[in-house]
């Protein structure tokens, strides 16, 4: 099969193993600190919703809960990121910049400004069908006889530019109560429960799984459009599929956390700087790397200044670029 | 080699329109299983856009391309694949992707999307990278590779899709006399030992005339004249093709024609026909 | 670039080991806070023999939910600088508060549950509460959050909006902690406060006035739909911004044009300078900027400065006293009730 290039790149099941590990402690991390000290045995006790009350439902009921649905959100943008720079071929590309989210944070607002009191719960599907929408008005910007990844890359920056303005309108003229919809707009995981987790797990594990059948697609659409013809992929055709499958990604992740930008961009570099060209590894890598940076972002956020909490899109940036930045001086 | 009664590959009335411009104005074309046939006239002449509509980059406006007497375009893109292999001027690709990895991309119409690498794929890629002369350099990555290097290394992809008919868009237009020749060396070699039939556009004249059984020179989007390379090339044709003023030598061993400009004996003329020529077609 | 790039990882690391610093020492700090230390301090608005209310008790909130507090709360967790002072004002006492509140005094000593726009729930959890309550107006969004978070401890969610919200929440809290004696005498506290303002300033021509919160460069004028436009309005105030629509996205607020206020030509201004304490005040801002010099009451001397807990960050009883300084500022010469002449002395109103 794809045996690695010699040298820098290590076998992909060793990567995998590697980043599965870091998640795994990035995840017990996260679980065993918060605001309130618990002891290794509280905390041990509380992952199996057992033993002191207190301890328990702080680790099974706010801990575990928020952790997961870091974890998933993660790994969604990160995927996203993935599919969406695979498509336009543009390193540049992510959900955020592409309008995907910001198609989300116009509907979430739209809802709260016809209907001010929609419960948050009905915010979160309005969101998602925003990405959607917007994933739609920028494909069908993009289509003239075939989608071109330049035009695609395009319409997606000037879509996102005029749902953000939108928004900002919207915010701006109506007088609706706020505060909903601008921690929505900051993004976050303050509060984040088991109801979010269960809306969230049944997209990622679906979609998630779907991005690894897409994974052989991306690998032939990197020769570009017409190696790829000739490989005998129907380009338009997976394209849009692609493109269908970063915006349900999105449209989920963003439906729970709100907006947050910088992993959808970043994750995917370091994976490719990490696995090298073959998205059947850069993929899953991605959804990891992903995971792991939101969870440890998010620990750092409950815990640096606790009982204080950071915002967390701070924070991804804080953490996530020095990493970032030590992994392209020494992988390139 | 010329296999039995129907062609192999059989191009009628063919048209392909981008927008108002025509490209390719009923064109009529049989290749023979085993041939190598090279398309050449001058820029914008429609030579591209043909091979295109051969390698199913585009469906035609109108007439149809049959292989082995059966429409293109009602047999699927990946079966296609499977047999008819192609490669554009300029492909571009990860420049951390190495050779080997180039040649497994070749598999992706043989595989399904989740399939384990099979005994035939190995084969097929090992075989690809033996026949391009790779193995030194098959876990370098492709940026490190010179400009014949990757030449190479793209035709070892085309060829580990085990194609029946490999199409190539001007193989040798970016690299220097060596190369081009290693390369031409190389399809000759595919051509005479795995009866591989090759069609490819190629801008240089003398050497279609070399590596070629068939010369189809196009001009309009319409076929001016299809035949042997000293039937095709002469100075009259290639007057009437280029606008240029040609003298056409002989090879002294293999007697294949070679284009000389005349210039060099009317002044400035020649090169300024040319430059008329070129800016008029403007792709 | 090499040098750069190292001098970049730097600050970041300094910058990591700071904040592990600053997170150290506050655990340390919150040592106290683990579920170890649960003796309980108990409510001094401790049951008296003779009001007993009746416990399981299910009361409506300021939001309108439905609540059943089902034994005397001891241990109280106030979610908001508003509630913990609302709860103090209604005789009751907290276990923990949120990091800013610090009125009354003896709250600092209390364990830190973080900020009232994103509190700790495990600091909550910890405390072990068998109540808690909630800012209606700051975390309103977040009553679902706080219910599944909480794992079935009461939530009552309290605050004020404007000034005649603040007697119901403490009558509200005085029923929940049974202890409505001392509840009612604070909630009369208010509605005489307000009464006798009302009286003093009442048949008095209402002074054109200007409330402004934030960054002297681009402010943002209350509206009479804010706490302190309401108790501007109280007071006797007329706020030119009436009828505005808000500008979002600070509901009760708006944006206007220096054009607007110069046309408006307000009597007084009043500020609250929403910046860290010790720094320039809004209405040093106001009456050393150009732009504002030909109001009227920049030319009177008319700028004062309000203070940002009292009139934006904490409603609470304090308003009472809030009130009264407004209206010594409005109506200088005839009073507004006990506090006449030195509004700075009473501490609501800093002049400075």
């Amino acid at each position: 099969m794809l045996s690695a290039a010699p040298g820098k790149k290590p076998p992909p099941a060793v990567t995998m193993v590697a980043a599965g590990g870091l998640l795994l402690a990035a995840m017990v991390v996260a679980v065993a600190f918060g605001s309130v000290r618990l002891g290794p045995g509280q905390v041990f006790d509380g992952l199996f919703d057992r033993g002191d009350p207190v301890a328990r439902q702080i680790v099974w009921q706010l801990r575990v809960p928020r952790v997961l649905v870091a974890a998933l959100v993660g790994a969604n943008l990160g995927l996203a990121g993935v599919l969406l720079q695979g498509i336009t071929r543009n390193p540049l590309a992510d959900p955020h910049i592409l309008g995907f989210s910001a198609g989300a944070g116009l509907a979430a607002i739209a809802v709260l400004v016809i209907a001010p009191g929609t419960p948050v719960g009905l915010v979160a599907p309005a969101a998602f069908l925003g990405s959607m929408a917007s994933a739609a008005v920028v494909y069908a910007l993009a289509w003239r006889g075939g989608i071109s990844p330049v035009r695609f890359a395009l319409s997606g920056v000037a879509v996102a530019a005029l749902f953000t303005a939108l928004s900002t309108a919207v915010i701006a003229t109506s007088d609706l109560f706020t505060q909903a919809t601008l921690s929505f707009l900051a993004g976050g995981l303050f509060g984040r429960d088991w109801s979010h987790f269960e809306q969230l797990w049944p997209y990622t594990v679906v979609a998630g799984s779907l991005t690894l059948v897409a994974a052989g697609w991306l690998n032939i659409l990197a020769l570009g459009d017409d190696m790829a013809r000739g490989l005998g992929l129907r380009v338009e055709r997976v394209r849009l599929m692609l493109a269908v499958l970063a915006a349900v990604l999105t449209g989920s992740a963003v439906a729970v956390s709100g907006l947050l930008a910088f992993i959808g961009l970043v994750v995917p570099h370091a994976a490719r700087l990490v696995a090298g060209n073959d998205y059947r590894v850069v993929m899953p890598l991605a959804a990891i790397l992903g995971a792991a940076l939101l969870v440890v972002a998010d620990t750092f956020a409950r815990v640096v200044l606790a009982p204080i909490e950071l915002p967390v899109g701070i924070v991804t940036a804080v953490v996530g670029a020095p990493a970032f930045l030590l992994l392209v001086r020494t992988r390139t | 080699m010329s296999g039995g009664a129907a062609p192999l590959l059989e191009v009628r009335d063919l048209c392909v329109r981008y927008g108002s411009r025509t490209a390719v104005d009923g064109v009529g074309l049989q290749v023979g299983r085993g041939e190598i046939v090279a398309l050449i006239g001058p820029n914008g002449s429609g030579k591209s856009s043909l091979l295109r509509a051969i390698g199913r980059m585009r469906k035609p406006d109108a007439g149809s391309v049959r292989f082995e007497g059966t429409d293109i375009w009602r047999v699927g893109a990946r079966e296609y694949a499977r047999r008819v292999a192609f490669l554009p001027q300029a492909p571009e690709a990860p420049s951390d992707l190495t050779v080997e990895e180039l040649a497994w991309r070749g598999r992706f119409p043989h595989r399904g999307l989740l399939a384990a690498a099979s005994k035939a794929d190995r084969t097929a890629v090992e075989g690809a990278i033996a026949q391009c002369g790779l193995e030194a350099l098959r876990g370098r990555p492709l940026a490190t590779l010179s400009g014949g290097e990757r030449q190479r290394a793209w035709i070892g992809l085309a060829l580990a899709q085990e194609p029946e008919l490999l199409l190539l868009d001007e193989p040798t237009t970016f690299l220097d006399i060596g190369h081009q020749q290693e390369l031409l060396g190389l399809l000759t070699r595919l051509n005479e030992a795995r009866g591989l039939t090759i069609v490819m556009v190629m801008h240089d004249i003398a050497q279609a005339a070399h590596v070629a059984d068939r010369l189809v020179a196009m001009q309009g989007g319409r076929v001016l004249v299809d035949g042997a390379p000293t039937e095709v090339v002469t100075a009259e044709r290639i007057e009437v093709l280029f606008g240029a003023s040609v003298t056409v030598l002989r090879h002294p061993e293999s007697g294949a024609p070679i284009v000389v400009p005349a210039a060099f004996l009317r002044g400035g003329q020649a090169s300024r026909d040319l430059d008329r020529v070129t800016s008029e077609d403007g792709q | 670039m090499h040098r750069r790039l190292l001098l970049l990882l730097m600050v970041f690391a300094v910058s990591a080991g700071l904040l592990l610093v600053a997170c150290g020492g506050d655990d340390e700090e919150s040592e106290g806070a683990t579920p170890t230390s649960t003796v309980g301090i108990g409510g001094t608005g401790t049951p008296t023999a003779t009001a007993a209310a009746v416990y399981p008790m299910t009361v409506q909130d300021r939001l309108g939910r439905s609540v059943t507090i089902r034994e005397q709360p001891e241990r109280i967790v106030a979610a908001s600088p508003s509630a913990i002072e609302l709860l103090y004002a209604a005789g009751g006492e907290a276990v923990a508060r949120t990091t800013t509140a610090r009125v009354p005094a003896e709250v600092a000593s209390l364990p830190d549950i973080g900020t009232a726009e994103r509190p700790a729930y495990e600091r909550m959890v910890a405390q072990n509460p068998d109540l808690v309550l909630a800012d209606a107006s700051l975390q309103a969004q977040f009553a679902q959050n706080f219910e599944s978070s909480l794992a079935g401890v009461p939530v009552l969610f309290v605050g004020a909006q404007k000034y005649d919200d603040i007697a119901p929440s403490l009558e509200l809290i005085g029923k929940v902690i049974n202890n409505p004696e001392q509840a009612a005498v604070a909630s009369k506290a208010m509605t005489d406060a307000k009464a006798q303002v009302q009286a003093s300033v009442a048949g008095k021509a209402a002074p054109r006035t200007l409330i402004l919160i934030g960054a002297p460069n681009d402010p943002f004028v209350a509206l009479t739909d804010s706490f302190v436009g309401d108790l501007a309005e109280v007071a006797g105030a007329e706020n030119v911004a009436a009828g505005e629509p808000q500008s979002g996205p600070l509901p009760g607020y708006t944006k206007l044009s220096l054009e607007r206020i110069v046309a408006a030509d307000p009597e007084v201004i009043l500020t609250i300078t929403a910046g860290p304490p010790g720094g320039p005040s809004l209405a040093d801002g106001i009456k050393g900027n150009p732009a504002y010099a030909t109001l009227s009451a920049v030319k009177n001397g008319r700028v004062h400065n309000l203070d940002v807990e009292v009139f934006l960050q904490s409603p609470s009883p304090r308003a009472a006293q809030g009130i009264k300084d407004l209206a010594a500022l409005l109506f200088p010469a005839a009073g507004g009730g006990t506090s006449t002449a030195t509004p700075a002395a009473t501490g609501t109103a800093t002049p400075r």
